[in-house]
């Protein structure tokens, strides 16, 4: 247990210094910007001589370079993550009210997307009919194809236009009666097609790697070992495919969590859904620095956690990382 | 020895794989007999279709695409190639069919304990209890005392020639009366073949054991065998008893084999101290 | 050894061969989807570079009446602004595809000088590479380039540099893995052993082996780009004075309901191209790594 212990500490530690070299790469690239550091924060608003002053005070504007990146490193750390002429509202208190939102649809569809890939790559790698395998490849190759928010273009075409079964955007009608399980249900309509979307972004990524792995896998001596014991075909797949098959997909689990933060800039600007990801959009439109140093560094943040959790995700299904080999 | 009938006997066995388009006879028409008690050794150099052969027999033959599989390899009765998969499994379970090979490491399953690993050819026992027990006798069997630590360890935490030996027990498990190896101490060390191999002569003089045993090491046959078959090019071209193969091989090939060998055997007195 | 008629051959270990072009091509026909993906690459660049000649009218022709559905004269339909969709199509083809390979190119020069670099000097120097690598592969990649439009604006070539800032660190960490796994073979150790000068061995023994995995993320490259810059433009911060698919399926979205064609075809011309890059980069690591492929083993019995 103490080599877990210390594995993880390893791996905080590393990713403590990758989000303090994301947060300085981005000070330096700030510095960069070409013209008044004052309007580049405030956008593309004209800037009263107070605020001018105020603003200079508060960022230590005419101080030496690594005071000022002191100053922005101990704001960060304080939860001051500038504020948004823009909305008119300290960057953190919109990250907080969106983020939450973003995590939601993209979590879930995550979620959803890996265990149906999962699925799907054991099914085409392991059946015995090459032409299951080939219609599961196809269509996950297609699906990788397509690029996501025209997916839910897509969805929304046929589900919300064509069919009207479900609302194209948003997330919530603008004026509800509905109460209990009735807004809980409500709400959730508004969910489907965006949570869609994502589950098959995520499915497709996921049951590439899956089948790859699971072939792999059923390359190795062990499975040999397996079927002489006399077992099942069902139990070879669930006691020893599986488990070792896993390992690959999780590694890009961490990465994939990236790319689904990613994808949600895009679908949410196709749902109208006030996430983080819209808010990306709408800061980069009007120039809002703040906001978008903000989005990104929350970004950061929470892939970086996410990879952690994968990483001990990762030791526990693979012995050989928990336990160091001892020679006997 | 050669009395009663045998235990594992193939006749006319063929093997013709497909690789990159073209027609290869990894075997072509082998007969061959294990009696009770018999170890028999097959001999040859890479390619020979030695191997091959030794999983066609238990058939775990690899993902290679299969032009044809012919003959009849009767066991217990029963022709093992003709048989249903169901019927297949439940012999691997109650009668054993095994096969130990080349690199132990590839063949135990890096995430699972030891004591998971076995268990699982155990299955046909009672209860967790039994199963225990059997587990550790499977192991002092082969040699491995410390049985409570080795249960416990996974795979990466053993010596290569511990893991062979696990195989080993593995395969011992529905108490088998053949066991097929294929090269099984070519990828160990020195001092740990020795250990392998002498657990082998164990199992075969005291348990009565028969093996079968594919390997490229004339020594080790010398040492274990009763019966030696020679193949070359997919087919059987000397078979005999060991004492008198290596005193008077009828077939220039295998002449030349064991020439080969003895010089090797020289060449490796002379360099070093003699194992 | 020679094969011996009874010899069962081994998959070979040092996959690139020197075999004849033709030999090459029917290997990637033989594998499941390689030689579709080429067949459609061929076509849709052909498509492009001779899209005047396809084209029933100019990028810019907005004679017709707008909003029209597919039909006989218009197979596409036509947009919001009374284009043929079709033409516009090929048009835009023209600029998305360019900005695929281009980007795809520049991050793979970016990327595989870094990853080179430090896979041969190793050291607290690769370290540092690897570090500042990692660094920009945690960020997603659409955020990365919106920053970066963000803060230089979108003219084409800043789009495109853009969009290799995203990619380049796969490629940084493929040419790496390459390079270390090669650098300890057996050739290449008879190589330094014999004295070779450090760039003939990077340049005549790695590169070379390197070169079936570099096409293959260099084509998955170009299709992640192509993704990329197609969310770039739909969200309407490309370069507006440039036609792309992705700008196509920005105007789209608008019409939605009154037109799904303008944004039903442009994805599907996205979906194709992008399918032309995967299916060839699968089938060239399907003809370096025929496992992968096979049919899947029996587990009964």
């Amino acid at each position: 247990m103490g080599s877990m212990l210390r594995h993880i500490a390893g791996h905080l530690a590393q990713a403590l210094l990758l989000l303090i070299g994301v947060v300085v790469a981005i000070f330096c690239l700030l510095q960069l910007i070409p013209g008044d550091p004052v309007q580049a924060m405030v956008g593309d608003m004209p800037v009263p001589p107070a605020l001018r002053a105020a603003l200079e005070q508060r960022f230590h504007l005419n101080e030496p370079f690594l005071s000022r990146l002191y100053g922005y490193l101990v704001n960060i750390l304080h939860g001051d993550l500038g504020y948004s002429m823009n909305y008119r509202r300290p960057v953190f208190d919109i990250l907080a009210e969106r983020f939450p939102r973003t995590l939601l649809l993209a979590g879930v569809g995550y979620a959803f997307g890996i265990l149906i890939g999962i699925a799907i790559g054991i099914h085409s790698a392991v059946t015995p009919h090459r032409s299951v395998d080939r219609a599961w490849s196809s269509l996950v190759l297609i699906g990788y194809a397509m690029p996501t928010f025209w997916v839910g273009q897509l969805l929304v075409i046929v589900f919300s236009i064509q069919l009207g079964w479900l609302p194209t955007q948003g997330m919530g009608p603008m004026i509800s009666r509905a109460s209990g399980i009735d807004w809980l249900l409500e709400r959730a309509t508004y969910l489907v097609l965006p949570v869609a979307t994502y589950t098959i972004l995520e499915t497709t990524r996921v049951a590439r790697f899956m089948r790859a792995s699971v072939s792999e896998t059923l390359e190795q001596g062990y499975i040999v070992t397996a079927r002489q014991k006399g077992l099942s075909r069902h139990e070879i797949i669930m006691g020893h495919v599986v488990r070792n098959s896993i390992l690959p997909v999780i590694t890009v689990m961490g990465y994939s969590f990236g790319t689904a933060m990613g994808g949600a800039v895009l679908l949410e600007t196709v749902f109208s859904y006030p996430g983080v990801g819209s808010l990306m959009v709408e800061a980069v439109r009007a120039r809002d620095t703040q906001v978008i140093v903000g989005v990104v560094i929350l970004v950061a943040c929470s892939v970086v956690f996410m990879n952690i959790v994968v990483d001990l995700l990762y030791a526990w299904f693979d012995p050989r990382i928990r336990v160091s080999s001892a020679q006997s | 020895m050669t009395t009663g009938l045998p235990l594992l006997s193939a006749r006319d066995v063929k093997v013709h794989l497909r690789v990159h388009g073209r027609i290869v006879k990894a075997v072509d028409g082998v007969d061959l007999d294990v009696h009770p008690g018999q170890c028999v050794g097959i001999v040859g150099e890479s390619g020979s279709g030695k191997s091959t052969l030794g999983r066609a027999m238990t058939r775990l033959l690899p993902n290679v695409e299969i032009a044809e599989l012919s003959g009849s390899v009767r066991f217990g009765g029963e022709d093992v190639l003709a048989m249903a998969p169901e019927t297949l499994r439940a012999l691997r379970r109650h009668r054993g069919l095994s096969m130990v090979f080349q690199d132990p490491l590839s063949y135990l399953n890096p995430t699972l304990r030891i004591d998971r690993q076995l268990g699982e050819a155990l299955r046909h026992l009672a209860d967790r209890q039994a199963i225990r027990e059997k587990s550790a006798e499977l192991l002092r069997q082969v040699g491995l005392d410390d049985t409570a630590r080795v249960l416990r360890l996974y795979p990466h935490q053993l010596s290569g020639g511990m893991r062979q030996r696990v195989l080993i027990a593995m395969a011992l498990a529905p108490e088998p009366q053949i066991l097929v190896a294929d090269e099984p101490t070519t990828a160990l060390d020195a001092t740990v073949q020795y250990q392998v191999i002498q657990t082998l002569r164990r199992l075969n003089k005291e348990r009565g054991l028969a093996m079968l045993i594919i390997t490229h090491d004339l020594g080790m046959v010398a040492e274990l065998c009763d019966q030696v078959y020679v193949m070359h090019g997919g087919k059987i071209v000397e078979a005999a008893d060991v004492f008198a193969l290596f005193d008077a091989p009828q077939n220039a090939y295998t002449a030349s084999l064991l020439a080969a060998a003895r010089r090797l055997h020289q060449t490796k007195a002379l360099g070093s101290a003699a194992p | 050894m020679p094969a011996e008629p009874g010899a069962v051959l081994p998959v070979p270990s040092n996959r690139f061969r020197t075999a004849a072009p033709f030999d090459l091509l029917r290997r990637l026909f033989r594998t499941r989807f390689g030689g579709i993906g080429l067949v459609i690459l061929v076509a849709i660049s052909l498509l492009s570079i001779f899209a005047p000649w396809f084209a029933s009218s100019g990028p810019a022709d907005i004679g017709s009446p707008s909003l029209q559905p597919p039909s006989w004269q218009h197979p596409f339909g036509t947009d919001s602004l009374g284009r043929d969709v079709r033409s516009v199509l090929l048009f835009a083809g023209r600029s998305s595809l360019t900005i695929g390979f281009c980007a795809a190119a520049m991050a793979f020069l970016i990327g595989g000088t870094i990853g080179a670099l430090a896979g041969y000097f190793r050291g607290a120097f690769a370290a540092v590479l690897l570090r500042i690598t990692d660094l920009f592969h945690t960020l997603p990649a659409i955020i990365i380039v919106l920053f970066t439009v963000s803060l230089m604006g979108a003219s084409f070539w800043l789009q495109v540099a853009a969009v290799a800032l995203a990619i380049w660190p796969i490629e940084a960490r493929i040419v790496y893995g390459q390079f270390i796994t090669l650098s300890e073979r057996e050739f290449v150790l008879a190589a330094r052993a014999t004295g070779l000068s450090t760039p003939h061995i990077i340049f005549k023994e790695i590169l070379p082996n390197a070169l079936p995995t570099v096409i293959v993320q260099v084509a998955l490259d170009a299709s992640t780009a192509i993704l990329i810059e197609a969310g770039l433009g739909f969200l309407g911060l490309s370069d507006p004075a440039v036609p792309s698919w992705g700008e196509m399926l920005n105007r789209g979205q608008e019409f939605l309901e009154l037109a799904w064609w303008m944004s039903v075809f442009p994805g599907m011309a996205i979906c194709v191209a992008v399918l032309g890059f995967n299916m060839f980069a699968d089938g060239v690591t399907e003809m370096f790594n025929p496992r992968a492929s096979a049919t899947a083993p029996k587990l009964e019995g």
